[in-house]
């Protein structure tokens, strides 16, 4: 019985999955009658097959839903929402049960009289409506015995009893249950609905496996009579239902619904069910068969005059065809994927309240099974990303003038070896400007960085861990976990995510896919006299670095980089990375295999590159799985296995994360705020030599031509929102105009509404370092020297380009503000990302302390400020502790304090107000100065 | 390996596979290994414990090779290519001990076996499963699930 059950749950699940999408489709098309048909059929035969398997619980409530269903098939009761919702959630209800028969083998308990009596007022509420019909001797014999649902009950009960009856058994054992009940069915509504000849007999007679004696026949008519008793049918029709002689004439009314026999046809088994393990098993030994074949044709090379080389030419056509097609046997309709996607959808538009319609596109195109398994949780997402997040309500939609219904898409299709995924909406689209915002708020990026970034860039920060765009948590999604993971799972298995959206007009994501992971692309790499794999989806580039190509590695500190382009590329070494010992004593030139994890671009240097090779991707075996940096192994040509490594965990191992973090200069988590290292643009100036500029105190960096550049009155300008920006070199030079077709990078710097543009001939990095305080100013135009990534750095004195551009009086003033000396005590991200470079924008100089200790240490070193901005207002350990430290600092008694209270305000932030208030409470100071 | 027409184990008797390492002679229970094979090229496999010589190709399966004298805190051998493996099943994956030689599979009557005696170190006793007294010398049975169990504390011993 074990094994019945067992078949029974797999053929159940299928099954549900087909079901989910088909009570979709009919909720749209109520009238198709191959839709409903197929519906009834699926609901059947479960419920069929439970009453075979006592499977009680699931009986009943296949039970309730088929008679709702078969109602409608009737025609007797019309389609509505609340109908078919208590159909979805039957389905619900099964699917659970079917899963804890799965994990525990027996019928879980519980009550599902709730839903059952949902089904059941459902199934009653037109009857009541119309007038009732008493089963009176006047309806038809099929109305007074209750309806097919009950013949089909009946039929079902004789099976049950048949099943404990053991001659009788004996007798049906041979023949499929549905196929008997169906019989069974098929013969008692023809003769209840059409009176005629006994078709019981011969129906019976077909089924069993011998000749029917007649005390068998009237056994089996017993059984019916008692079941159909059971079922509350009337004692008068049941037995003219069942006698042998012909019933009363039959009524014409009721000659019309088409004999259900032709609708369900035996469908000849196409397809047989196969255990995944021996698919796996026969996948492992047609690899062996391809790499001995490999072996033998490496072998045969050398004597093509063998008696053996036609042979196995035949062989290697084999073998190629016999790959083929095991992998086929793997591949699986991407629909198996979406199957719930309608379902869900529908779920989802009642839920929101929104009226949305889901397009698919591609549903044959096949994937490997294990794909198909790993792609349904991110698709499922995106769906409820753009259900709930993508598409506006129905009144919003009317407002933008589309129509109200929503429409998501979703197709697949084959491009070269890999899938590609489509998931779009026609819905509002991704604003940058609120992700900007959004980033900010949530510390993902700076001020200054969320406005460097160009649109397509900011887009691409929905993909940052945390990100979430939806102004309220729903239930449906906006957690702020979500794109992350779902870029994560889809690189896991070696594909890409990109994203496109207008705004207004919709979002469209676009995953790209292998076709199977069990074989993929590879690139083959020596180090040390080690060969390893890379898998050739995270490598983007190859770069040859040897004295020859002017390409050289570069050392800071010991950590390898190199000069690619636009910027510094961190190197990883694969031999100091494992461990090595290299094999010559100097190895002559490297390569550079460039690979990218997330948004993150690293560089792996190795002795060689061979070849791209197709690989049969193995598990690492158990006690080698702590190592991270390996993902898999491999057995290549020449029969030797090989290690592949894995870039996320080459990168995680080698602590280039850190690295990356500190390149990309990400907003300093609170705790880091403590030291206050200063984030330093690092540049090149038209003669080449590194320079520094605060970050902060940049407003926007744009990018500008030199034909751009035009002189106006002796200074060098270039129009710039509507007004012309004097722009100066950073090298002290005047830029000057030239036909260079190269976009430079442009630094610009505000002060109240006044620009100056800084130009730079490359930026080069951005570090977060500590500057010393008493920097040696060797010139013009520089506040003095520090060590960047080991090279003598000037940092640029900006307001010595102020004072030289818009003279004297102006920077004088700029001077007696800048020399304004501020102190932020505050441990929260905020001050770090917003109040500080607000107040240096706007002139100040301002220094940030996280603790009450810092600031007191500061004031321990004789530092003098002329504001104190401190949280001073509520009764936190944090408060305390500051009014503590401020009672010991003597020195600044007479420095003004002005207020933070950070918590209390609501969430708004007004930038000028700060300013207003902190330049007012030195207004009096400036007066006495 | 000839040991299909022998008797199973039978709870009475125990079948070892006999082998040597190092000099001393150690019992793997014969239902435990699936194999015997010739030396075989070994692919080292970087970062991986002292103990893991690499990983090899049994007929188109991954076999990780450990090998017995490390495990066994022992000296290496000198001829590193000449260890012959004996091939055993874990958790659905393929495991080489690399050994020195291997013997006959010998059927010992289960009264016979003893335990571990207390003098031997703690590193060997855990990983084998008493002994059995043979006529020229002592049986150690290895216990394979420890052998292969290379928990980070083992890595430090």
């Amino acid at each position: 019985m074990d094994d019945l059950v067992g078949e029974f749950i797999a053929e159940t699940r299928e099954g549900l999955e087909a079901l989910d999408s088909e009570l979709v489709r009919f909720e749209q098309h109520p009238d198709d009658p191959e839709i409903l048909g197929g519906v009834f059929r699926l609901i059947h035969t479960i419920k069929g097959t439970c009453g075979f398997l006592g499977l009680m619980r699931l009986q009943t409530v296949a039970h309730a839903a088929e008679n709702v269903l078969g109602a409608f098939r009737d025609g007797s009761l019309s389609v509505s929402v609340e109908a078919v919702s208590a159909v979805l959630e039957t389905v619900d209800l099964i699917r659970g049960i079917i899963d804890a028969l799965a994990r525990t083998g027996a019928e879980p308990a519980g009550d599902d009289s709730r839903l059952i009596g949902r089904l059941e007022a459902v199934f009653a509420a037109p009857t009541a409506a119309a007038p009732v019909k008493a089963p009176s001797a006047g309806a038809t014999l099929v109305e007074r015995l209750g309806g097919d649902a009950t013949l089909d009950a009946a039929a079902e009960v004789l099976l049950a009893r048949i099943a404990s009856d053991p001659a009788l058994l004996a007798l049906f054992e041979a023949t499929d249950p549905d196929v008997f009940q169906g019989a069974v069915r098929d013969a008692l509504c023809t003769r209840a609905r059409s009176g005629g000849p006994d078709l019981l007999a011969d129906a019976l007679g077909r089924c069993a496996s011998a000749p029917l004696s007649a005390a068998c026949l009237a056994t089996l008519r017993a059984h019916l009579a008692a079941a159909l008793g059971d079922l509350d049918a009337p004692q008068d029709a049941v037995t003219a239902l069942l006698s042998a002689a012909a019933p009363a004439p039959p009524k014409p009314a009721d000659a019309s619904p088409a004999a259900p026999t032709a609708a369900e046809p035996e469908a000849a088994a196409q397809t047989i069910r196969v255990n995944v393990d021996s698919l796996e098993h026969l996948m492992t030994v047609v690899s062996e068969l391809v790499l001995i074949r490999n072996q033998l044709i490496q072998t045969l090379r050398a004597q093509p005059e063998s008696p053996f080389a036609a042979p196995l030419n035949r062989l290697n056509q084999v073998t190629s065809e016999l790959q083929e097609g095991v992998m086929t046997t793997r591949m699986q309709p991407i629909a198996g994927a979406w199957a719930k996607m309608p379902r869900l959808v529908r779920d989802l538009s009642r839920d929101l309240g929104k009226k949305i319609d889901l397009v698919q596109h591609g549903q044959e195109t096949e994937l490997d099974r294990q794909v198909l398994e790993l792609i349904k949780d991110p698709l499922t997402h995106m769906i409820r990303n753009a259900a709930d997040h993508g598409l506006e309500t129905p009144a919003e939609r009317r407002a933008a003038g589309k129509s109200e219904t929503g429409r998501i898409t979703l197709s697949a299709r084959h491009e070269g070896g890999a899938i590609i995924i489509e998931v779009g909406d026609d819905g509002r689209g991704l604003s940058p400007a609120r992700i900007r915002s959004k980033a900010v708020t949530s510390g993902i990026a700076t001020v200054a960085q969320a406005e460097a970034m160009s649109d397509a860039e900011a887009l691409q920060l929905i993909f940052r861990a945390g990100f979430s765009t939806a102004a309220q948590v729903t239930a449906v999604s906006g957690r702020g976990v979500g794109m992350d993971v779902v870029r994560t799972n889809i690189e896991r298995i070696g594909g890409a995510i990109e994203l496109n959206s207008a705004e207004g007009a919709g979002t469209q994501f676009t995953i790209r896919i292998p076709l199977t992971l069990s074989i993929v692309q590879a690139l083959i790499v020596e180090c040390c006299g080690i060969r390893f794999a890379m898998p050739q989806s995270g490598v983007v580039e190859l770069v040859s670095a040897n004295d020859s190509s002017n390409r050289s590695i570069e050392y800071i500190n010991g950590a390898a980089v190199l000069r690619l382009r636009d910027r510094l590329l961190p190197l990883i070494s694969l031999q100091t990375l494992l461990g090595l010992q290299p094999r010559d004593a100097r190895r002559g030139d490297a390569c550079i295999v460039v690979a990218e994890v997330g948004a993150f671009t690293f560089g792996v240097i190795v002795d060689r590159v061979f070849d791209t090779e197709e690989i049969v991707v193995k598990p690492v075996s158990g006690i080698l799985r702590h190592l991270r940096i390996y993902s898999g192994a491999t057995i290549v040509g020449d029969g030797s296995v090989i290690m592949i490594l894995d870039f996320k965990g080459m990168s995680a191992e080698a602590g280039v994360d850190q690295v990356a973090a500190a390149v990309q200069a990400r907003a300093p988590a609170a705790d880091t705020v403590a030291g206050v290292p200063e984030a330093l643009l690092v540049f090149k100036t038209a003669q080449g030599a590194p320079k520094a500029a605060r970050l902060a105190s940049v407003a926007r960096i744009e990018e500008v031509r030199l034909e751009d550049v035009e002189i106006v009155d002796g200074r060098t300008v270039v129009q710039y929102r509507g007004g012309l920006m004097p722009i100066v070199g950073a090298d002290g030079a005047n830029a000057q105009p030239a036909t260079e077709a190269r976009a430079k990078p442009l630094l610009v710097y505000a002060r109240d509404d006044r620009h100056i543009g800084l130009l730079v001939d490359e930026i080069v990095d951005i570090v977060e370092i500590h500057v010393a305080t008493s920097l040696a100013a060797n010139g013009a135009g520089s506040l003095g020297s520090l060590t960047v990534a080991g090279r003598a750095t000037e940092l640029v004195d900006i307001g010595h380009f102020w004072r030289r551009i818009f003279g004297e009086a102006v920077a004088a003033q700029e001077a007696a503000k800048q020399s304004r000396r501020l102190l932020v005590v505050d441990q929260s991200p905020f001050c770090a990302l917003l109040l500080k470079p607000l107040l240096a924008r706007a002139g100040y100089d301002v220094t940030l302390c996280a603790t009450p200790e810092d600031a007191l240490a500061l004031h321990a070193a004789g530092d003098a400020f002329d504001l104190i901005m401190a949280d001073i207002s509520t009764q936190t350990a944090h408060a305390q502790r500051l009014a503590s430290a401020f009672r010991q600092a003597n020195r600044w008694r007479d420095t003004p304090l002005v207020q933070l209270a950070l918590g209390a305000a609501g969430g708004t932030f007004d930038g000028a107000g700060v300013i207003a208030a902190v330049s007012e409470t030195l207004q009096p100071m400036k007066g006495a100065a | 390996m000839t040991n299909a027409s022998l008797p199973m184990d039978d709870g009475a008797r125990c079948g070892l596979v006999s082998v040597r390492v190092n000099g001393q002679a150690f019992g793997v229970p014969v239902l435990q290994v699936q194999d015997v094979i010739a030396p075989t090229p070994i692919n080292r496999v970087p970062l991986a414990p002292p103990e893991v010589a690499g990983s090899l190709n049994l007929r188109g399966r991954i076999v990780t090779a450990v090998d017995m004298r490390r495990r066994l805190g022992m000296p290496d051998r000198e001829t590193p290519q000449a260890a012959m493996s004996v091939i055993v099943e874990r958790g659905g994956e393929l495991y080489a001990l690399l050994i020195d030689d291997v013997g006959d599979v010998l059927w010992l009557s289960q009264a016979e076996h003893e335990p571990n005696p207390v003098t031997l170190t703690a590193a060997w006793r855990d990983l084998c499963d008493g002994l059995y007294r043979l006529e020229r010398e002592l049986l150690l049975v290895l216990n394979v699930e420890r052998v292969l169990s290379l928990t980070p504390a083992s890595l430090a011993a």
